[in-house]
């Protein structure tokens, strides 16, 4: 999550400091964490591994900061990674600061979990868990969220007022559910309008599908079958054969 | 009288069980032509098909065609074994396609298998899998009756029980088609072979 600070600069350019979260809503912990900025730079990391043990935990809550100068309304942009199992975690965060208007520009946050978290070979249904929160100062309506793997995204709870706004206080929970053969990334985008801006966020989710275990398609150098298709008829044509010796005997 | 119509019946009964008796090495040879036929005597029947009529196609898949080994089969569609294994083809002439993952030439890894050896001692799909060559083509012919070409990239040889996502998955964005058979020894206690022939190949 990224939250700038001032959120407007009414009056003109001037600094700006971006704070970001970053948390682990998994299951295990995040390794070889990267914090990439298009436009701001250093990202420095300021408290969280309390460990400090490199590695963000589920428990840890690291928190970066940048500063730069912003002369024009700017939306800055910041991707997230990090390594776990072999596979690469990412999230991406947005933050618009008006510069020269008197506008706040609204914020908004999404995070997806899925659940399981891996498949057995072949798949399986999956649920995909988003949560959207507002870290800004205004309220926000026309909340629309949309999966590019999975749909329909539904709406499950969290507008507690019932005023169709995301409020600050609020979460408002929404699930997907999909059937996956195969490993599958994708990304839920949440966006939410204030003060004529639209605020806009990305959650990204991998599922990891077993590939099968490799197919048996040999037998022993030295395997073989009893020929039925063989024996059977020469069994039966043997004791007739017999029968027909016999009766031969017997009238002579 | 009775005794001599009885020695009659019996004489009709063995005419008819050496007839089906006779009639075996028939049926028996009609299967192993199957296995024996050389490739060009293959593919002469429809020339003009087999050339020219490949494209992109995510149909599903009917023949498979091998031209350098020889290989022209018909294709069984399966999924998994009760141990997550990827299942077989029933009969040993046929290959089987992996199901639950891409069709050929789709994006992604299409997987087909085939038997090595078969019991007493009939031929099998792949028993010559192993001449592969890199460059080799391999045609797959659809319900359609298109062809989809693959061209071999590498050949490479796992452990039975080696991690195999790099056979069944891609992300290159691109269509692969990936076969599979046994090779190695024979482990009796297992009762399989203990390592799989595996042949990577890219659509062309």
């Amino acid at each position: 999550m990224k939250v700038p600070s001032p959120l407007s600069l009414p009056a003109g350019p001037g600094s700006v400091t971006y704070t970001y979260t970053l948390s682990n809503i998994g299951t295990v912990p995040v390794t070889n964490i990267t914090m990439v900025g298009d436009s701001c730079d250093p990202i420095v990391l300021i408290s969280g591994d309390t460990n400090n043990d490199y590695r963000l935990d589920v428990t840890d809550t690291w928190v970066y900061t940048c500063s730069t100068i912003l002369s024009n309304t700017h939306t800055n942009i910041v991707t997230a990674t990090g390594q776990a199992n072999s596979m690469t975690a990412t999230d991406t965060a947005t933050a618009t600061v008006v510069v020269g208007v008197p506008v706040v520009p609204p914020l908004i946050h999404v995070t997806k979990i899925p659940s399981p978290l891996t498949l057995l070979a072949g798949g399986g249904t999956i649920t995909y868990t988003n949560k959207v929160t507002n870290p800004g100062t205004e309220s926000l309506s026309n909340i629309h969220l949309t999966d590019d793997k999975c749909s329909p995204v539904k709406y499950i709870s969290g507008d507690s007022n019932n005023n169709s706004k995301l409020d600050k206080t609020e979460t408002w929970t929404y699930t997907c559910q999909t059937n996956l053969t195969k490993t599958t990334v994708n990304t839920i985008t949440a966006s939410g309008e204030a003060n004529g801006l639209i605020a806009k966020d990305f959650a990204i989710a991998t599922v990891h599908v077993a590939a099968p275990k490799l197919p048996a398609t040999g037998i022993g150098p030295n395997e073989k079958n009893v020929p039925w298709d063989i024996v059977l008829p020469a069994g039966i044509f043997t004791v007739l054969l017999l029968l027909y010796i016999t009766q031969k005997k017997q009238t002579a | 009288m009775k005794s001599n119509l009885l020695s009659k019946k019996i004489l009709l009964l063995i005419t008819v069980f050496t007839g089906l008796i006779l009639s075996i090495p028939f049926v028996v040879f009609s299967n192993q032509e199957n296995f024996s036929q050389s490739p060009s005597s293959r593919f002469t029947e429809h020339p003009i098909t087999f050339i020219y009529q490949q494209q992109v196609s995510t149909t599903l898949p009917i023949y498979i065609k091998i031209p350098t080994i020889g290989v022209d089969a018909s294709i069984e569609y399966v999924g998994l074994t009760p141990d997550g294994a990827m299942d077989v083809p029933s009969n040993p002439a046929n290959v089987a396609w992996y199901n639950l993952g891409p069709r050929p030439g789709e994006k992604g890894s299409a997987v087909i298998a085939g038997h090595y050896g078969w019991k007493n001692n009939l031929p099998a799909v792949f028993d010559n899998l192993y001449e592969i060559k890199t460059g080799d083509k391999i045609y797959i012919e659809d319900e359609t009756g298109s062809n989809i070409i693959f061209v071999v990239r590498e050949i490479l040889i796992y452990d039975r029980n080696q991690d195999a996502s790099d056979v069944f998955e891609s992300t290159d964005g691109k269509a692969h088609l990936n076969l599979i058979t046994c090779t190695g020894n024979w482990d009796s206690k297992e009762n399989t072979r203990t390592e799989r022939l595996i042949i990577f190949a890219d659509k062309e």
